[in-house]
């Protein structure tokens, strides 16, 4: 066939807003009136603000999420292009440095209504119950405030909202199974595959990720093209945007796009009045809230804080304990690449599509503590000649021979759990941004046990590749996910909000977002974000009396124990879908924080 | 200078032959990203197709740098092997990045910003010129301009000092390469000699490691660069890279 | 009518059909009058008569079967069917000219020189006579007789036990490959399950009616009617998945492939149409004689349900089923299935570019097998002759698709130690064998009587 049948594809009409092929934006959003207070305004739209927005409205709350990038329309706005994405992403000026400098753009941050999720490859293992216990297991790192029991309802939760596909049976961490089938293999998951089961590791196929595998409401499956990072025009890989903003707009939640939030603004009795924002044409605005949720993820969100330094918070809003921007981590990325005879194209299938967590525990055999995963990645033609001009040294004729044999070489990537350390940070520099706010600067530097897992599990995944039957293998060091920056915790000297999110220094500021974890396992981020902020949602629905009358020092803190769980807030068309599944072995928690009854199921 | 143009081609290793320049090589003859280009998505089609045939006029470099430069990424990346009407444009879209100021996001705390490190890059280029062979970069031939170079690519360059304090010379190393490919890459024409898919929607693939049906199979043939290329080695580079991550997409 | 006992062989009904043969001979022209003596059993006289009607009253004829009536009422309704009844009535009364070559080639002439067909066709029923004596004859005798009879149950109808339990397994064949199916489809919908809870069913009829002749009459039609139903239903969805994918029907080489299989719910429908024909069949342990009144107490449950003139249609058609005499109807239907199976395996191998060149012998093999049914609804000779022949091909052929299916799943990453994965993702094992039934199918299209 040269062309389409019946002629050129359907495209957007101008009144039309898609978010896929299919799903259009029905309602027009609510609009607030400018001055108007509302209960409660979120920063950032990301993978946790479009959960946390989506709960709130249909809770009833009166809502406004101010994004600093645009409100996608994915026909229009999204290419299936390489290059061609760069606008997906931060790309706002960052300085980093430290021994192990961070990259940051398209390798850590995104921008738009989905934030993070419109790029990620969708990898959603949930985190170990080890990953809550990391100082009392191990000794190092730290330990959370809440425990994987907390989490696990809004895991079940949230992989069904988005959904995850993924084998029937993952065995590890807490064993479970996922709602959605697993995906068929792509080169790069069959090398993974191939090799692991050579050398007698367990492996899990086809997932877990949040992408379709079965069409979902109006996102439809897979079409296995492999753009992923390039945001999914499909609709069939999860994005905040697809799966829970339409459901926040119909339940009148506004959202401001392109609208940056300057600082987050203290009243006289020592709670946030609100945020100030530069709003689409550049002006300065100001909306009043009773609660204000920060999450602009690992840099922004510490940097908002920084920023909104004032009297009374010097240091940074919410810093009194002085762990703003501390603890900053990001995973160990290295993508290790090996050559096989037969042609793999790693361009087709999604990049997220095997993974094994043999090695995620400590294992005092090792040497170090805590470990990795190993996963495949899918990198694209200029991403790959990139990796191939550290890995390999190429340029010139060299590069142009290498890419030749771009088909051959499958990547899979180390996901090793890097610690959190206090010297790894953020910080504010002197340059300004376009709108005068001062920008951020990170310091990187990897310590001994990090050192020592890249070193073992670069080893390994070579290892893998070689028993593969790859003829050549090389890697090249990257960090990916960037985790912490404003960690939670049970004492406010060491941290900035507690178990439920909430700062310890301001009752009605929260801080909802990939910059609270502690620590951040060998497991990628996104689910545990989105469950966590479906998690601080519930909170915030338990409190909505003292929200709503302004008293927030009478909400409840964590030792009342974990919110009532609110199962019917999902998104539309969540329920009656997906296979038949394990439910994991552990039990739901019968005991919240502080040892108290939890509430009833909501 | 016919015998210089014959040098710069890449020759078959058995018989020593010079293979003459090619509309498209890469072991995918025949194969064609933008004959699929109707069923790309109009806002994908759009993007691609500009990049395509809509050349940028210089707004960075000055002309004089705007020269070196192309004789600089025509070294990084060499495209004699192609012929006129199928040269991939890179001084064009770098110079265009840089002058509308867009960056990947984020910048070294030693490092200057993009633009100035590339023009401080081109001073230094010049300078190891004249240091190791008293010739200006653009008279070099290019085995000589390949080995100036490398000594970036190796972290230890011999002259330029003043700028090397200014800059970490892998770093600019990094940024130059990564400029070029992502330049290279992004065109169609090279999508056709590696092989890959290039856009892919509203129609995705459904065959794995096997073409598609409009993808062709794998047809390899023998070459080897020209024999002054030092390039063609590959070896890994200077000064402790592994501490220096470039970072990019296309990662979990 | 009783019946005495009848030799083998020959029709156990055979009195008022050949009645009603009879009766319609002599409405017809009296050149269409065969040379044999009026009692002789129509199917030994059409067995040596002639092979060469023409092509114009082969095909009124294949119109008039009720096969092809079935399908025209149910596509067309009463009007398009009721047409080619018209235009015999009408011709019939049409007075036969010399020059009409209708009837002229029909005529018998003993002194006209066989056309080369026919005598390849006599030459090849010749050697096949001979090869089954010549195999009889070294076959154990048991073999014989055992074969002599199941030969003489299907020719006679009597096979209802079997053919339930032969539609039993297709349902659980069928039922396990949409449960694996769909479950790669993560069940996105509540409707993917309905053929998960119906196949069962038809499970349970089936083996149930093997046992429980009240079973096979009531409940394994009712199983079956709700399969093939539900195919129905299954192939609209599909339909719409396929337009749901993005590109939707504009793409239609590539989300038929990667798409909802789009036939596969009505392949699944086998199961539904062998539990509909095995309803109305007799039972192995029946006397070879029914009489009238038997037949009407025998009248199938749901012939009320249709209105009249539908009801007589299918009272007819039942009882040609009970007798037997569903030849033309069952290979159109293995006509149709090897059709569907070969598109099946024509797009899903597609997907894997053929890289295997055995994976073109289902997508050349289907068409002749369609073609071959086809025909052999207007010739008797081919449906006992390339119809076997090449049914059992496609037996053989289902058969190597299952080996070298479970060889591809054996060779994935992983093998057999990530087994339900590689069975999920590896080549369909259940594929190959639907299309084994297939050839099944028309292997027993070939044993049976045609209609009257
Ligand atoms: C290439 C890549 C692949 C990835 N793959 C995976 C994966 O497979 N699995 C996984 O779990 N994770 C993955 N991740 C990580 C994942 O995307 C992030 O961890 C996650 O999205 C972070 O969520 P968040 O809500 O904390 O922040 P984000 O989703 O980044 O949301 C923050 C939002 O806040 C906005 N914002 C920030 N500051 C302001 C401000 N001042 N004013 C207004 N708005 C502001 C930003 O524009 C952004 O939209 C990947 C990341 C990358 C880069
Ligand atoms: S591979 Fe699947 S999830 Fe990824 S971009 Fe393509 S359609 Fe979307």
């Amino acid at each position: 066939m040269k062309s389409p049948l019946f002629g050129k594809f359907e495209e957007p009409e101008d009144d039309e807003h898609w978010l896929g092929p299919i799903q259009r934006l029905k309602t027009p959003m609510r609009r607030f009136a400018p001055g108007d207070e509302v209960d409660i305004v979120i920063v950032g739209v990301g993978s946790a603000g479009g959960v946390l927005l989506q709960r709130l409205a249909r809770a009833g709350f009166r809502v406004v999420g101010i994004e600093a990038g645009p409100f996608w329309d994915t026909e229009r706005d999204w290419v299936s292009d390489e290059a061609g994405s760069h606008q997906l992403y931060w790309n706002d000026l960052r300085i980093t440095g430290g021994a192990h400098p961070l990259a940051f753009g398209a390798n850590n941050s995104g921008r738009g209504v989905g934030g993070g999720s419109v790029h990620w490859a969708a990898f959603t293992p949930r985190f170990h119950p080890s990953d809550f216990r990391v100082y009392s297991e191990d000794g190092v790192g730290a330990d959370w405030p809440i425990s994987y029991q907390d989490l696990k309802p809004y895991y079940e939760l949230l992989e069904r909202e988005m959904p995850v596909a993924g084998p029937a049976y993952f065995p590890w961490g807490d064993p479970h199974g996922y709602p959605y089938g697993p995906h068929p293999l792509g080169g790069p998951a069959e090398a993974l595959v191939k090799g692991c089961t050579a050398l007698g590791i367990p492996v899990c196929q086809g997932g877990p990720v949040a992408i379709n595998s079965g069409s979902h409401g109006d996102r439809p499956h897979c079409i296995y093209r492999g753009f992923c990072i390039q945001g999914c025009k499909v609709g069939a890989k999860q994005s905040t945007l697809i799966s829970h903003v339409p459901d926040a707009i119909e339940y009148g939640a506004e959202i401001r796009a392109n609208s940056m939030v300057a600082r987050v603004n203290l009243g006289k009795d020592g709670l946030v009045t609100g945020v100030t924002y530069f709003d689409e044409d550049g002006h300065e605005q100001e909306q009043r809230a009773k609660v204000v949720i920060v999450s602009g993820y690992a840099i922004e969100t510490p940097r908002l804080l920084l920023n909104s330094a004032c009297n009374g918070f010097e240091q940074g809003l919410a810093n009194s304990s002085g762990v703003v921007g501390k603890y900053l981590m990001a995973q160990a990325g290295n993508v290790v690449m090996g050559r096989f005879d037969d042609p793999v194209r790693m361009y087709k299938y999604p990049p997220a599509n095997a993974l094994t967590e043999e090695f995620y525990e400590t294992d005092p055999r090792r040497g170090f503590a805590r470990g990795f995963a190993i996963q495949t990645v899918g990198p694209l033609p200029i991403a790959f000649a990139k990796q191939m001009m550290v890995a390999k040294g190429a340029w010139g004729w060299g590069m142009r021979a290498v890419m030749m044999d771009y088909n051959h070489w499958a990547a899979l990537g180390l996901l090793g759990e890097i610690l959190p350390w206090e010297d790894n940070r953020v910080e504010l520099a002197e340059e300004t941004d376009r709108y005068g706010l001062r920008v951020a600067k990170s310091t990187f530097n990897l310590h001994d046990n990090d050192q020592k897992m890249i070193a073992y599990g670069v080893n390994k995944v070579e290892e893998v590749l070689r028993a593969a039957g790859a003829t050549e293998v090389v890697q090249e060091p990257r960090y990916a996910h960037l985790i912490g920056g404003a960690r939670m915790g049970n004492d406010p000297s060491t941290s900035v909000v507690d178990g439920f999110c909430r700062s310890h220094d301001i009752p009605n500021l929260f801080v909802c977002d990939g910059s609270v974890f502690p620590t951040q396992g060998s497991a990628n981020p996104g689910l545990t974000i989105q469950a966590l902020a479906a998690r601080t949602a519930d909170y915030l629905i338990a409190e909505r009396e003292a929200i709503l009358t302004r008293q927030p020092r009478s909400m409840r803190g964590v030792e009342a124990g974990a919110p009532p769980i609110h199962y019917d807030l999902s998104p539309h068309g969540t329920s009656g879908r997906g296979v038949p599944r394990l439910k994991s072995r552990t039990p739901t928690p019968e005991i919240g924080l502080g040892g108290l009854p939890v509430g009833s199921k909501g | 200078m016919d015998n210089a143009n014959t040098d710069l081609l890449p020759r078959n290793p058995t018989t020593g032959e010079v293979l003459p320049p090619r509309a498209q090589p890469g072991y995918y003859p025949g194969y064609s990203t933008l004959s699929q280009q109707r069923f790309w998505d109009a806002a994908t089609h759009e993007v691609v197709l500009r990049r395509v045939h809509q050349a940028q006029p210089i707004r960075f470099f000055t002309p004089d740098e705007a020269r070196l430069m192309e004789a600089v990424c025509a070294r990084i990346i060499p495209q004699d092997d192609r012929d006129e009407a199928h040269r991939i444009p890179i001084v064009g879209p770098i110079d265009e990045r840089l002058a509308s100021g867009r960056i990947d996001g984020y910048r070294y705390e030693d490092m200057p910003p993009d633009g100035e490190a590339h023009k401080l890059g081109l001073q230094a280029i010049e300078a190891i010129a004249q240091h190791l062979f008293h010739t200006p970069f653009l008279q070099l031939g290019a085995g000589q301009q390949e080995r100036v170079l490398k000594t970036i690519h190796d972290g230890e360059p011999p002259a330029g000092e003043g700028i090397w304090r200014r800059m970490s010379a892998p770093r600019y190393w990094m940024l130059l390469v990564q400029d070029c490919v992502a330049a290279y890459y992004a065109h169609p024409y090279a999508w056709d000699e590696i092989g890959f898919g290039g856009p892919a929607y509203p129609r995705g693939y459904m065959r794995g490691g096997q073409p598609e049906p409009w993808e062709v199979e794998e047809r390899r043939y023998e070459w080897e660069a020209p024999e002054w290329a030092v390039s063609s080695e590959y070896e890994p580079l200077g000064r402790g890279h592994e501490t220096i991550t470039p970072g990019q997409g296309g990662s979990h | 009518m009783v019946n005495t006992s009848p030799p083998r062989y020959t029709n156990t009904s055979s009195t008022p059909a050949l009645q009603a043969n009879s009766h319609r001979e002599q409405s017809l022209p009296a050149q269409k009058r065969t040379p044999y003596p009026p009692d002789t059993p129509p199917e030994l006289m059409s067995r040596k008569r002639p092979f060469g009607d023409s092509v114009l009253d082969l095909l009124l004829r294949g119109l008039m079967s009720p096969i092809a009536q079935r399908g025209l009422l149910r596509v067309g309704g009463w009007a398009l069917a009721r047409i080619p009844i018209v235009a015999r009535r009408k011709l019939s009364g049409v007075k036969p000219s010399k020059r009409s070559s209708a009837f002229a080639v029909t005529r018998w002439r003993p002194w006209r020189r066989r056309t080369l067909a026919e005598r390849v066709n006599a030459r090849v029923t010749k050697r096949a006579k001979r090869f089954r004596r010549w195999l009889f004859a070294r076959l154990p005798m048991r073999f014989v007789s055992e074969g002599e009879a199941i030969e003489r149950r299907i020719r006679e109808g009597r096979f209802q036990r079997s053919l339930a339990l032969i539609a039993g397994l297709s349902g659980l064949l069928g039922g396990l490959e949409v449960t694996i199916d769909h479950y790669k489809g993560s069940y996105s919908q509540r409707i993917m399950y309905s053929p998960l809870l119906i196949s069962p069913l038809l499970t349970i009829a089936g083996v149930w009616g093997a046992f429980n002749r009240r079973i096979a009459r009531t409940f394994l039609p009712l199983a079956s009617l709700a399969l093939l139903v539900d195919g129905v239903v299954g192939f609209i969805f599909h339909i719409r998945g396929i337009a749901r994918k993005p590109g939707g029907w504009r793409l239609p080489v590539m989300n038929i492939a990667m798409g909802p299989p789009i036939l596969a719910p009505l392949l699944l429908g086998i199961g539904g149409f062998l539990g509909l024909i095995a309803s109305l069949l007799r039972r192995e342990d029946d006397p070879p004689e029914a009489d009238k009144a038997d037949l009407m107490a025998r009248r199938p449950w749901w012939l009320s349900w249709l209105p009249g003139w539908l009801a007589r249609d299918e009272e007819r058609l039942a009882q040609d089923v009970r007798e037997g005499r569903f030849q033309r109807m069952l290979a159109g239907a293995t006509g149709i299935f090897a059709l569907l199976n070969g598109f099946e395996s024509l797009y899903s191998h597609y997907q894997n570019n053929y890289a295997y060149r055995i994976q073109w012998t289902p997508i050349l093999l289907s068409p002749i097998i369609a073609m071959v049914s086809v025909w052999a609804i207007f010739s008797r000779r081919i449906a006992r002759l390339a119809l076997p022949i090449v049914s059992l091909l496609a037996v053989l052929n289902g058969a190597i698709g299952v080996f070298y299916h479970a060889r591809g799943i054996l060779r994935r990453p992983g093998g057999l130690k990530t087994p339900a994965y590689n069975l999920l993702y590896g080549p369909p094992i259940f594929a190959p064998m639907l299309y084994a039934a297939t050839g099944m199918l028309g292997l027993l299209a070939s044993l049976l009587r045609r209609e009257k």
